[in-house]
């Protein structure tokens, strides 16, 4: 078995391969102790097959043990070998030993979706350890995971859960369908995988919903969604979605019900306003200044007397301006970001305005719309909404407030128009028509 | 959403450039239109542009009056486009003077170019400038912030509220001037100093005779018309100390009876509290004071309302009302037409004062 | 589910603005446009409701389907080829006016063509959609544009210059006899049921329409309040001098507070959005009907990704929209709109008539056979 490994792996010298004799027989040893967890391997077959060597209980051990698994298949020892296990051969048997190494030992803290008062703890790097979190979350035995291997360098372990009692079977269906075309070389994250399996290459929206929080997890399970966790990603995958899931953090059911729904309100006006206050301003100063009342088309067109070129280059200035600041900021070490804000802001804020670069009023635009972008709650999300900010922004430099209101338009039957594995994506009061129609039947 | 991108830039491609900055754009505020001697040239168009500030602070307002003779106003206002470096915007435009000499020559026609133009709002406000429009529109108010946001805010009831100053809306204007049974007002605003005085009016009837109002009758008009609060009510004592009501609340209900001679009956309910009179006056006969003040502007309206008529002015729409009244056609406007220079009013007033004020 | 059919009698209701019926009725305020009102809510109640009972004999099918159970395919082609032309003209005229007055009140420099070209291609990738899609969309514009709806008249109902005086005056009129034209104008206000013919495909079998007394009331309400309000604010005789009436009525009203001091931006917004609607439901009326008239095609409410036939009609109906307007100019659009409008009345009281004859032999089909219960032509979901 060593030579056969040996020559597999072509003698890679991070591989262990040791022939052991404790003078009453030999074993054949070969692992990664870089993969494995050494002191489950001293434990469990050096001491037993050193000091206290009994040739039956050995035996007995290895026919009978949780983690010792007879395999005869030598195609697949590679495949062992890589994931963690150690492969022993003793009395020309060869047996697996599963020692992962396991970095996670306990759960971690939220950081991208942060919440006040709600549960701190989110999944970690490791699959076994989120399936954990989840089962603790959601405690009854119809959950139902799938296991599958995905990614054809990577070999990623992948697990779909969802309640077999709540599930939408078209969902899975088609889950299972795209699941099965799908050939990723490598999947490194829960995102990548949310990329092949809902063709958002060619979409403007995501149509599945990343999510770090278990608490999320089981509510969307609850609800008869599938989760989708990888390993290696401390983000689970769920699907399918609605637009209106993307604007809901877990928050949102811990406090009371009205403050929640206030909150709602404000996160769809920023998200309102971030798409559209800089193609309103360009409207406002280039097409149709007429639109807003007389003081404030005079304060417009005040702070705007000293800016040299027309409204969507300045536009277009303030607005690389605060991308770049907030792509520096989440890109650069914690040490260097505070400075990059800072000179950011220093220019942002008084310096651009003073020189005649921009006008005062582009510059409260600016930062109204970096603002109400980090009010929607999901980050995957508030990039659409950064992204679709230029087809305003573009719309409105050739049509002015016309425009505007023609791509809201689009935007609307476009959100009607995707569809998350099945489910539509946008429609309100679906569950009274499935009751309604159920009904009647 | 390839696709709508695709499209988009298809669209986008498409276009021209119907762009002009704000700050490329001249935004008129006020325009006054006055009538010349020359029968060549009659109309003289001055337009107040406003010239904006990135600081705004009182009284920085400032504008630049630019003013031009022209056989019409379309081509006054074309003509004027030469004078200036933008482009004349009257989006904002929404004070329009015309001067008194223009008023007495004017037919609904020349109307026609301020309705005709779309970026001029519907609710514009228009007012008569005395001694002509050029006067008006060379004042320049010192509280003014924003150019032309004096005449605005007076007009918009907005800032003040002044029981003198009617308001008359460009649309108003129009469909009074077209109207059966109604005729237009329009306040007049006189030029003084550096500020604005608008408490007069003028009634423009449909046989082209002008009717001036003075402060009193505007006031009264525009408290049973508009059923405007915030005026007063005054009561001379014999004494000659004065009792003055404020008028909180003015209902007016009008009636007309049908017949020969047809009767206008006027309901006016008012109540309000004391603000200026003699100590305990009003513990003393309490009654009696709200019937003597509503004898006497029972009175001052129904003078009002007989001068109205002997100038055969109807800014209050009897005649509009008399039609609805009795689902009126032609025929019935006629006779109306003709039995309004007879017609009777009868004015009476329920004054309720609900108190004399803060003190006894 | 209810509440889409409701949508398309809301919008179709509010449509009317652009579509000069409001001018239509102005233009004869003192010859029968009151009674004209008046009667065509009674033809209108008794042929939505008539529609609607008819279309309970047909469950979760669609015109075209109805048709090819009773009659060969090729006089169904014939039939569904008129009528989604008559809808086309209904699109072009609406493209046209609201092109026009957009360009008018927002771009006066522009090119209307540009404009034109923008709403098309808007329309078009509308229309294209599936049908579900089209009802979802529908709902939420439907939210998107009430509240500007009862913003604006709330505004011009307690609006202190609206003239009450003068809506009485006119309403005096009532004595008058409606001219066919104005009967025609005033009936559009109820047309929105005739989106059954295509939406009844998505609603599921047993399902009833409900509320059916607010068809005439919501009918009566748009066709008071468009021809009324525009009076009472413009006056008995100074209302007959604006062709694009409702714009000017919206500019006549402005907001004391608030960003926008013109009432006319908000009513444009809302035009927009409610035209752009319009032309979706059309565009993709019309392009079901030619799909189903090919006679072996089935109707699928739902379908992803789009199919290339759905762009390709939907932008042959885009470039009629085009030539239309290349053609015409303001005279010429209203004549066309008057005879569309006609033209559309006639069309609607024959298919009324057709329907319920379908539906009583239906009804007397199904009693024959008892036990055979009526094959679903639906795909379902």
């Amino acid at each position: 078995m060593i030579e056969q490994m040996r020559a597999e792996f072509g003698d890679s010298k991070d591989m262990v391969t040791e022939v052991l004799d404790n003078g009453f027989s030999r074993l054949e040893l070969c692992f990664f102790p870089g993969m494995c967890d050494i002191v489950q391997v001293k434990d469990a077959i050096l001491v037993p097959f050193s000091y206290r060597f009994d040739p039956d209980e050995f035996r007995r051990m290895l026919k009978t043990g949780l983690s010792f698994i007879e395999s005869d298949e030598p195609k697949k020892w590679p495949e062992m070998l890589l994931k963690g296990c150690v492969l022993l051969q003793y009395e020309e048997k060869v047996y697996s030993f599963a020692a992962i190494r396991k970095m996670q030992k306990e759960p971690g803290n939220t950081e991208v979706e942060a919440s006040l008062q709600g549960p701190q703890s989110s999944f970690t790097e490791d699959l076994d350890m989120n399936m954990y979190l989840l089962r603790l979350r959601y405690n009854v035995p119809s959950l139902t995971a799938e296991q599958l291997q995905k990614g054809e360098l990577s070999g990623t372990r992948i697990m779909v859960v969802y309640d077999r009692l709540k599930v939408d079977g078209g969902s899975l269906d088609e889950l299972h369908k795209r699941l099965d075309k799908i050939r990723p070389k490598l999947i490194q994250a829960a995102g990548q995988l949310a990329m092949f399996i809902g063709n958002t290459r060619f979409s403007m929206f995501p149509i599945t919903l990343q999510t770090e929080r278990p608490d999320r997890v089981a509510q969307l399970i609850q609800r008869g969604k599938i989760a989708i966790l990888v390993d290696g990603s401390r983000f689970a995958v769920t699907l399918p979605v609605r637009f209106f899931d993307f604007m809901h953090a877990m928050d949102d059911d811990y406090e009371p019900y009205w403050m929640g729904r206030i909150i709602i309100f404000f996160r769809y006006l920023g998200m309102i306003l971030s798409m559209t206050l800089p193609a309103l301003y360009i409207a406002a100063c280039s097409y149709n200044p007429e639109f807003f009342r007389v003081q404030l088309a005079f304060s417009i067109d005040g702070s705007r007397a000293a800016v040299p070129y027309p409204s969507f280059v300045e536009v277009f200035i303030m607005l690389f301006m605060i991308e770049a600041l907030i792509e520096s900021s989440i890109r650069l070490p914690r040490f260097v970001g505070s400075t990059a804000a800072t000179v950011g802001g220093l220019i942002l804020g008084q310096a651009a305005q003073q020189a005649g670069l921009v006008s005062s009023i582009m510059i409260i635009v600016t930062s109204v719309v970096a603002i109400s972008n980090f009010v929607i709650p999901n980050s995957s999300f508030s990039y659409s909404i950064r992204a679709l900010k230029y087809v305003f922004v573009l719309v409105a430099t050739f049509y002015g407030m016309v425009g505007i209101i023609v791509a809201i338009f689009l935007i609307v039957v476009y959100l009607c128009h995707l569809r998350s594995f099945g489910q539509p994506y946008l429609a309100i009061n679906l569950k009274r028509d499935q009751r309604q129609s159920q009904q009647s039947r | 959403m390839k696709r709508i991108v695709l499209a988009l830039i298809a669209c986008v491609l498409a276009s021209g450039c119907g762009m002009k900055d704000i700050d490329k754009r001249f935004y008129v505020v006020t325009t006054g239109i006055d009538m010349t001697d020359n029968p060549e040239k009659p109309y003289r168009i001055s337009l107040r542009l406003a010239i904006t500030a990135a600081r705004v602070e009182s009284g920085s307002s400032r504008t630049e009056i630019q003013t031009v003779d022209a056989p019409s106003i379309a081509e006054g206002v074309r003509l004027l486009k030469s004078h200036v470096d933008k482009e004349l915007e009257f989006g904002h435009c929404r004070m329009f003077i015309l001067g008194k000499s223009l008023l007495e020559k004017a037919t609904p026609e020349t109307m026609s170019w301020f309705s005709r133009r779309r970026d001029i709002q519907m609710i514009s406000y228009f007012g008569v400038g005395e001694p002509d429009a050029l006067a008006v529109l060379k004042v320049e108010p010192k509280s003014e912030r924003y150019p032309g946001n004096a005449l605005f805010l007076s007009f918009g009831n907005e800032g003040t509220e002044s029981p003198y100053t009617i308001t008359t809306f460009l649309f108003d204007l129009v469909r009074k001037i077209k109207e059966r049974g109604i005729d237009p007002i329009l306040p007049i605003i006189r030029a003084h100093n550096r500020t604005y005085v608008i408490d007069k009016s003028v009634v423009a009837n449909k046989q082209g005779q002008r009717l001036f109002l003075s402060a009193e009758e505007t006031q009264l008009f525009k408290m049973t018309s508009a059923d405007s609060s915030k005026s007063e009510l005054v009561l001379p004592m014999e004494d000659g100390t004065r009792v003055v009501m404020y008028v909180s609340q003015i209902r007016t209900k009008v009636r007309i009876s049908a017949g020969d001679a047809p009767t206008v009956r006027l309901k006016i309910k008012v109540s309000g509290v004391l603000e200026e009179s003699a100590p305990e006056l009003l513990e003393k006969d309490w009654h009696g004071l709200e019937q003597r003040m509503g004898q006497r502007f029972s009175k001052q309206v129904e003078e009002l309302l007989v001068k109205l008529r002997d100038a055969d002015a109807d800014p209050y729409g009897f005649g509009l009302r008399y039609l609805a009244q009795h689902f009126g056609k032609d025929k019935e406007f006629k006779a109306w037409e003709a039995s309004y220079p007879e017609a009777k009013f009868q004015v009476s007033t329920d004054v309720r004062i609900t108190g004399p004020g803060v003190i006894r | 589910m209810n509440r889409y059919f409701y949508y398309h009698v809301f919008y179709i209701g509010m449509m009317n603005v652009m579509l000069f019926v409001p001018f239509i009725l102005i233009q004869n305020r003192f010859n029968g446009a009151v009674s004209g009102i008046l009667l065509s809510i009674a033809i209108g109640t008794v042929m939505s409701i008539g529609t609607i009972r008819s279309y309970r004999q047909f469950p979760e099918m669609g015109l075209p389907e109805i048709l090819k159970r009773f009659m060969p395919p090729w006089l169904v082609a014939v039939m569904l080829y008129l009528s989604s032309l008559l809808w086309l003209g209904g699109a072009v005229i609406v493209t046209y006016t609201f092109s026009q007055t957009i360009g008018m009140f927002f771009n006066p420099d522009m090119n209307h063509y540009q404009f034109l070209l923008l709403v098309i291609v808007a329309s078009v990738f509308a229309g294209s959609r599936s049908t579900r899609t089209v009802q979802f969309a529908n709902e939420i514009l439907f939210w998107l544009c009430l509240p500007f709806l009862v913003f604006i008249l709330a505004k011009a109902l307690t609006n202190p210059y609206m003239s009450w005086d003068a809506v009485r005056v006119v309403a005096g009129y009532v004595s008058e006899f409606p001219s066919f034209k104005v009967l025609a104008a005033a009936t559009f206000f109820f047309t929105g049921y005739l989106n059954l013919t295509l939406f009844n495909r998505l609603f599921p079998a047993n399902f009833r329409i409900n509320h059916l007394w607010a068809i005439p009331l919501l009918g009566a309400f748009f066709g008071f309040v468009s021809f009324f309000i525009p009076i009472g604010l413009h006056g008995t005789v100074g209302v007959e001098q604006y062709v694009y009436v409702w714009s000017v009525t919206a500019d006549s009203m402005f907001l004391k507070y608030g960003f926008i001091q013109r009432v006319l931006f908000l009513f444009l917004i809302m035009f927009t959005l409610l035209s752009l609607m319009f032309m979706m439901n059309v565009f993709h009326a019309s392009m079901e009907y030619i799909k189903a008239s090919h006679p072996r095609s089935k109707p699928q409410p739902e379908q992803v990704p789009v199919p290339k036939t759905n762009w390709l009609l939907c932008s042959v109906f885009g470039a009629l929209c085009f030539l239309f307007s290349l053609w015409a100019n303001q005279g010429r659009s209203q004549w066309a709109t008057g005879a569309w409008l006609s033209v559309r009345f006639l069309f609607e009281i024959m298919s009324f008539i057709l329907i319920v004859v379908l539906a009583i032999i239906e009804k007397r089909r199904a009693a024959t056979r008892p036990h055979s219960p009526p094959s679903s032509a639906s795909s379902g979901q």
